[in-house]
């Protein structure tokens, strides 16, 4: 550890973010903060149905309103309909003429003010003639349950049918066999700022300034939609407030009804969703009820394992063919596994839209797994982190590769040593004869440990790039397609710059994307940014330095290949004393000649060839390397009440290759995935009726709040894996993954009762509490 | 259509009431006002100018004090019209001011107003987000007020 940590002088060190004066002192800016003369305000006028035809709008009223300027239908659009991929297209901007999930949006408005664009939506008529609707998964993949997309004669969106080893066999060989159903709710994705764009055409481009994780993404999306060439489309990218996957990679009702609308009345218009809009129609973790079937020796060696997956996709594809695969293409991780199966569908249903989510898919099959894992470890009387451990894949000798059942190859697997590390965090050992009980108030701890995949390479464009450019006052700027949301991504690419070129973080500057100067980029899903852009960013510095070297070496007159740099100073590697000023080098290649522009330019191709049968069989390698992570949290369950609160005592190892920043990685895998997952076990849930959201807001939608939201002791693995840059793998999806079984395998130890429907309320505890009571008093 | 709302001050209630019922407050702290006459002890006019949406509107109306309760009630009626024409209102309100004890005292205020001809297209929404911007420039004003007193 501490031979890597002294390897480099910028990467590996705490360093603050760059992005971090800006945002404490509230100067920076998000989407809703962009505002331009003469700019008009869009809504969108919104659907009471569940699943309805449209039978007509009238926009005549509307119109008439002082102040409104323009008004668009789903017809406008001319028929334009996007997806994930050609096969999942199946949504348009706006309803053309059925509703399929309640407040879908049917037309929008542009006005000179929020209200009377609101007033206008109110005025506009729209005939409606109801369908019955679906809203149950297990009800929709029956024969006979309304079909929202009639065309596809079944409400399957995408089912998945794998089979590795012989899981039969081994379930007859052995000796114990558990079954048991799990269901996670619908939550949603809580990042810090409302869905918004603000829409303009200039010189016949569209201009679109919004909050989006992947602005190449919408980029595409808006070409295709306005039928435009990608030069005349400049997508701007300002600070995201968070994105954790879907709403904020994807086209919404808002991104396409404003550069419409702009479009229609010459002028710019800006859209922003309420807190209502974004919760009630914006995307959304899938529900998903998964029956885990899994065997094991007497020693607690697992033997097989079977995943039957059924997902509530809402009313449109979106991502949930990804989703699928993700949620048992790491089964087979972070165990030792030879058998497994798995029968997985995702159905349409007239509820909102589910999409990816931090922890994607990995995250339901993950509680199910632990807790049927935790239910086997008490029958088998054995420790359920020792249990973790024994099967636990082991860390490959460097060269050598591990690959899976369903051929997912590991190249460093850290998660023993997460595992471990965890409970000496604990004090785990100790623990066991600790008296639990004080008064009505049980503690208990649960252990979750898992895998997943970093450098998403999944199909279409996936190669990244990075421009490095050298001012000739010595100042740096970087450039990527990449867009840190939140996760600091942008602080990693200056430290990678500076670490190559020699220099400091004061002297790098890493700019927003913009499509028109920026190079394409898949976006920011699958964990992929910093492995991606970050080995573009070290391509692109290096190249750079050539140039400086090169124009040094020329004075010094010496062979470029003997110089190195390091504090801003060009050096003789053989001779330290004999060196050149940074800034004089610098000036040296600008201006040598007729002046040049140092500028280089670096690409990663790591995720160009994706695995093609993935998805439809399940064999292959959807990631260019992989994260590992545990955790053992504790709860107290007041046994009156069923009110369970996570303690101060919990502890996570993350193997995330190397850290390039540990408390980035900490406050990822703290702030972010311990918070998010332990409100995933304990406060969240979408309260659904006939496709009806009833939970809005985040005060009827319950997180947790400061106190019940406490930090958990850190390890980092180091396993500097072969395939990423600097050896860097994903953090925070296997920990977001973790987080919830731990929590409610933490509630087990407490009471003996195992939540299968998270979140474990305090409803749903006291009474799996009286019935435990009930059948012992029997 | 009944607009609502309530604002805090911080002053002393009694000297907030005197205030109040001073035109030279209400026009200097009243957004718009040109005009604000006291024609007897019940019975203001005024001319008031606002831009409702894209419409502007410049409203002549007198307004009557039906009920004083000092320091902490009273209710007026008005009735006016645009000098353009462009809509005629009618209203009835009622100001309730509550001291804290903390040195706040909390203005509550409900009105029903009816408005008819072009002021009258735009819904309950759009009038209410009005009086909400007019409350808020009001009660800023009010309040720099009190503070230079």
């Amino acid at each position: 550890m501490e031979e890597i940590k002294n390897k480099y002088s910028i990467l590996g060190k705490r360093i603050p973010r760059v992005d971090a004066p800006l945002k404490v002192q509230g100067q920076a800016k998000y989407a809703a903060d962009y505002e331009m003369a003469g700019m008009l305000w869009g809504k969108i006028k919104r659907a009471p149905y569940a699943h309805a035809i449209i039978k007509s709008i009238d926009t005549s009223k509307a119109e008439m309103l002082p102040g409104v300027k323009g008004i668009v239908t789903g017809k406008d659009f001319g028929g334009f309909k996007w997806g994930w991929q050609g096969y999942t297209r199946d949504e348009t901007p706006l309803a053309v003429d059925r509703v399929k999930y309640m407040y879908e949006g049917v037309a929008a408005v542009a006005a000179i003010d929020k209200d009377i664009a609101e007033e206008a939506c109110d005025l506009i008529d729209v005939e409606y003639e109801e369908l019955p609707a679906v809203f149950d998964p297990f009800e929709a993949m029956k024969e006979g349950a309304p079909l929202l997309h009639p065309e596809r004669k079944t409400n399957i969106l995408v089912e998945y049918h794998w089979d590795f080893g012989n899981v039969d066999k081994a379930f007859d060989e052995s000796y114990l066999v558990m079954e048991e159903t799990f269901q996670t709710p619908k939550s949603a994705k809580g990042y810090l700022e409302p869905p918004s764009v603000l829409a303009w055409w200039e010189h016949d481009t569209l201009h679109y300034v919004g909050a989006k994780g992947s602005p190449y993404m919408i980029w595409r999306i808006l070409g295709r939609a306005f039928d435009l060439p990608l030069s005349k489309v400049r997508v701007i990218s300002p600070i995201i407030g968070c994105d954790f996957g879907g709403t904020k990679n994807d086209g919404h009702a808002l991104d396409f009804s404003a550069c419409l609308l702009a479009k229609k009345t010459g002028r710019p218009v800006k859209i922003v969703y309420s807190q209502w809009e974004e919760l009630t129609t914006c995307l959304r973790r899938h529900s998903m009820a998964v029956r885990c079937k899994m065997g094991m020796t007497r020693d607690g060696y697992l033997t097989g394992l079977y995943t039957n997956c059924v997902a509530d996709g809402g009313a449109y594809a979106r991502m949930s063919v990804v989703s699928m695969y993700l949620a048992n293409g790491f089964n087979t991780v972070p165990y030792k596994l030879e058998n497994f199966r798995t029968d997985t569908w995702c159905v349409y249903t007239n509820n909102p839209i589910a999409a990816a989510m931090r922890g994607h898919g990995r995250y339901h099959t993950q509680y199910a797994m632990d807790g049927v894992m935790d239910m086997m470890a008490k029958k088998l009387g054995i420790d359920p982190l020792e249990l973790r451990i024994k099967n636990s894949i082991p860390n490959p000798k460097p060269g050598e590769t591990y690959y899976t059942v369903n051929q997912v190859r590991i190249g460093s697997c850290g998660v023993k040593e997460c595992l471990e590390k965890s409970g000496e965090l604990f004090g785990w050992d100790g623990y066991k004869k600790e008296n639990k009980v004080d008064g009505p108030i049980a503690r208990g701890a649960g252990v979750s440990a898992s895998g997943f995949l970093s450098g998403a390479r999944l199909t279409g464009h996936n190669s990244c790039s990075a421009v490095v450019r050298i001012n000739e006052d010595g100042a740096v700027n970087v450039l990527t397609g990449a867009t840190d949301v939140g996760m600091g991504s942008d602080t990693a690419m200056c430290m990678i710059a500076a670490e190559v070129l020699g220099l400091d973080m004061s002297d790098m500057e890493i700019k927003r994307v913009d499509t028109a100067y920026t190079y394409p980029d898949p976006g920011s899903y699958g964990s992929r940014v910093t492995i991606y852009a970050g080995e573009a960013t070290m391509h692109a510095a290096e190249e750079a330095k050539q140039q400086i070297l090169s124009a040094a070496a020329k004075e010094m007159d010496v062979a470029p290949d003997e110089l190195d740099i390091k504090n801003r100073r060009i050096f003789m590697k053989s001779d330290e004393t004999r060196f050149m000023p940074w800034l004089q080098a610098v000036r040296l290649a600008c201006y040598q000649g007729n002046g040049n522009v140092i500028v280089g330019k670096g690409v990663s191709r790591r995720g160009v060839k994706p695995a093609v049968q993935a998805f439809e069989k399940g064999i292959g390698d959807t990631g260019t390397n992989y994260g590992f992570a545990a955790q053992i949290n504790e709860v107290e369950v007041d046994l009156e009440t069923g009110v369970a609160r996570c303690t101060e005592r919990s502890s996570m190892g993350d193997d995330c290759g190397f850290p390039l920043n540990p408390t980035i990685v900490e406050t990822q895998g703290i702030g972010g995935s311990y918070h998010q997952g332990i409100a995933c076990g304990l406060y969240e849930e979408f309260i659904m009726e006939n496709g009806n959201t009833l939970n809005p807001n985040f005060v009827d939608y319950k997180r947790p709040r400061v106190y019940e939201a406490p930090f958990p002791k850190f390890h980092h693995a180091i396993t500097q894996d072969p395939f990423g840059p600097y050896g860097v793998k994903e953090c925070s999806e296997a920990t977001t993954s973790t987080g919830a079984p731990a929590v409610i395998s933490a509630i087990y130890d407490a009471t003996g009762v195992m939540i299968k429907n998270m979140p474990a309320t305090p409803e749903k505890i006291w009474r799996a509490l009286k019935e435990k009571k009930a059948q012992e008093n029997k | 259509m009944l607009i609502e709302g309530n604002f805090t001050v911080k002053a002393p209630i009694q000297k907030l009431w005197d205030m109040l019922l001073e035109p030279e407050t209400l026009g200097s702290c009243l957004p718009g006002a040109e005009k604000i006459e006291k024609i007897d002890d019940k019975t203001y006019d005024a001319v008031i100018k606002q831009k409702v949406g894209p419409i502007k509107v410049k409203l002549s109306f007198r307004n009557r004090l039906t009920k004083i309760e000092a320091p902490t009630h009273l209710e007026l009626e008005g009735e006016g019209e645009d000098v353009t024409k462009l809509g005629h209102m009618k209203q009835k309100t009622a100001v309730d001011l509550k001291d804290m004890g903390n040195g706040d005292v909390q203005v509550s205020y409900k009105s029903d107003v009816a408005i008819v001809g072009k002021l009258a297209m735009f819904g309950d929404r759009v009038m209410k987000s009005k009086a909400k911007d007019v409350e808020k420039e009001f009660t800023k004003n009010l309040q720099e007020k009190l503070k230079a007193l």
